[in-house]
């Protein structure tokens, strides 16, 4: 009564997500318009040196050519970790050129960045710890815009973001549906220099955010809308865009399904797979979407293994079979008999990343990636305490959030 | 047509029921969390990672809370109260209903996270310590036919278990009693 009536419908969900989205062609030069009818007429770009030096913040300076409206100032020092030190030091050149609105481009990084510096100029505060957590945010934003340059992280879609404090070594963890951009651009020029490997890890990350919605226990209609349409995208384009990464329409297929991720797992969350990427990142620096691509099978393997004591009505198992569906495609789905569906999903991410380790030379296990032996009972901990396991479908242990890092080692 | 002054404000009525009942296990619940950080190993230990002072209150958005502070070492329950707390960490419901539900474990408290019949306000790693000392907390206070209801999986029973609730009773209705 009180979860799901069946596998289909849950008996109750909510979706938010508020965000304007423009994909395609030419889709730069639709900003200063949508910038004017938010009433902007000044916005400042948050990038990094390797975006400039890629040439692509030419493209979106461009776009601003016949129009009123000024580029108050790019700042282009952002690090690759966001600190609440680089977020004061964007408002304060904010507030000095008289900027209204922002626009970031970039990855995670600069898109957390400039997600923190909309928090410090729209709550008015010197303290940004203070503000630190979910829900702490009360006043509305300033215009956002979002220009992706990797196809991954679905940021542009999501309500989070993650920045760091040196000085008192944390990492500040924001969330509130009042941070979530404004618009979303999703360009097939802004994508198209990333490197292969780059390509394979952040699409692998795409993958995790689309598979970890569908099985999670907040999934429902809309969001599993948007996770079958990311995994197909997924499937079609990921050996392409990693190969052939100067094909536009790869490229484009690919940020609209980290998009559509973002949008499936924005709503229904993430799971055991992200809290270990997290906890793996946090401590021995591995990129996030390396993590993910090595941690999504071992992840799945515990669920399959647990599924007997999820609960019944979040159909845990099942959801994993129809995983296998949208990862391998209709001919592949109806070769592998029902009670092996589950395996034959993690087999087919197996497959695809070995694939991808052959091509690129993504790594398949955690030793490969950096992670030292010794700091694999941290890792641990610190999966059992990431706010995403929170949305594990089934409850983890110290133990077995430990097996699942050795086993991945 | 209605007059203008025949349409009239509605303010909504008390569920007394509901609200006594919600009051008292949130009462219980703060107790619980204080009795089993001082009576369980694992709560102690998860208590310790937290930083002193700590405040939590777990409640009905914009109604009664229930308030533990960590101060000292210790973990000590404040009150149930009518009022805005500013704690470091909270824990609500959206509605007396949402509460009334969990409360009596007809809902359970990951569900009520997975249906965002609740929020959080606050640091979410700190949150998943405070739910592994909920989790425990109740397992103090009730039977695991009944734990079942409120957590995701029941930690299996030990004699240390069965001795620390008989323990936890006499604490709690002990103090009940000169409250």
């Amino acid at each position: 009564m009180f979860f799901m009536k069946d596998n289909t419908l849950p008996e109750y969900y909510e979706f938010f997500n508020s965000v304007k989205v423009i994909s395609g062609y030419k889709a730069l030069e639709n900003i200063p318009y949508e910038l004017s009818q938010l009433g902007a007429k000044k916005p400042i770009i948050i990038t990094d040196k390797g975006i400039v030096k890629a040439g692509l913040i030419k493209h979106v300076i461009k776009s601003f050519q016949g129009t009123k409206i000024t580029i108050g100032a790019v700042y282009d020092d952002t690090p690759v970790d966001s600190s609440n030190v680089v977020v004061d030091e964007i408002a304060e050149i904010y507030r000095q050129k008289g900027c209204d609105s922002i626009i970031a481009v970039g990855g995670g990084s600069a898109i957390d960045t400039a997600k923190g510096v909309n928090i410090v100029i729209s709550e008015d505060s010197d303290d940004l710890l203070k503000l630190m957590g979910n829900n702490r945010l009360t006043k509305p934003m300033k215009p956002f815009v979002v220009i992706p340059t990797t196809a991954g992280t679905g940021s542009e879609v999501t309500m989070a973001a993650v920045i760091a404090n040196p000085s008192k070594n944390v990492k500040m963890q924001f969330t509130s549906a009042l941070m979530l951009p404004k618009l979303a651009v999703l360009d097939p020029r802004m994508t198209l220099s990333m490197p292969a490997r780059i390509t394979a890890a952040t699409s692998m990350d795409a993958l995790t955010h689309a598979v970890e919605a569908f099985i999670g226990p907040q999934k429902n209609p809309i969001s599993d809308a948007f996770a079958t349409a990311a995994i197909e995208l997924i499937r079609d384009n990921i050996v392409d865009a990693v190969k052939h990464g100067g094909n536009a329409d790869v490229r484009l297929a690919m940020a609209n399904a980290a998009l559509l991720a973002g949008l499936a797992f924005s709503n229904s969350m993430v799971g055991i797979v992200h809290a270990a990427a997290h906890a793996t990142g946090g401590i021995c620096h591995v990129p996030h979407g390396v993590a993910n691509s090595i941690l999504l099978p071992h992840g799945l393997d515990l669920y399959i293994r647990k599924s007997g004591e999820a609960k019944k009505a979040l159909h845990l198992k099942q959801n994993i079979e129809k995983v296998l569906l949208p990862l391998a495609g209709p001919e592949q789905y109806m070769k592998v008999p029902a009670r092996e569906r589950a395996q034959g999903a993690v087999k087919a991410i197996r497959d695809l990343t070995a694939n991808l380790n052959k091509i690129c030379g993504l790594p398949v296990r955690l030793s490969q990636a950096g992670v030292i032996e010794n700091s694999l009972p941290e890792i641990a901990q610190a999966t059992i305490n990431d706010g995403a396991i929170a949305f594990s479908p089934v409850e983890v242990s110290y133990e077995e959030a430990l097996a699942l890092i050795k086993a991945a080692f | 047509m209605k007059k203008k002054k025949e349409y009239r404000e509605i303010v909504p009525s008390e569920s007394w029921f509901k609200s006594t009942l919600v009051r008292i296990t949130l009462y219980l619940l703060g107790l619980g969390i204080q009795e089993a950080c001082n009576l369980d190993p694992r709560a102690k230990k998860e208590m310790e990672k937290l930083p002193d002072p700590f405040t939590f209150s777990i409640g009905i958005h914009d109604g009664i809370a229930a308030t533990v502070q960590k101060k000292g070492g210790k973990m000590k329950y404040l009150r149930v109260i009518n009022e805005k707390i500013q704690a470091d960490l909270e824990l609500r419901f959206k509605n007396l209903e949402y509460t009334y539900l969990a409360m009596t474990g007809r809902m359970s408290t990951p569900n009520l996270g997975y249906h965002f019949r609740q929020y959080i306000k606050g640091d979410l790693a700190r949150m998943m310590t405070m739910i592994r000392i909920m989790n425990i907390a109740q397992t103090l206070l009730f039977p695991n036919i009944i734990v079942r209801f409120y957590i995701k999986k029941v930690p299996r029973l030990t004699v240390r278990t069965m001795i620390n609730r008989v323990i936890a009773y006499i604490n709690i209705f002990g103090l009940s009693a000169f409250k």
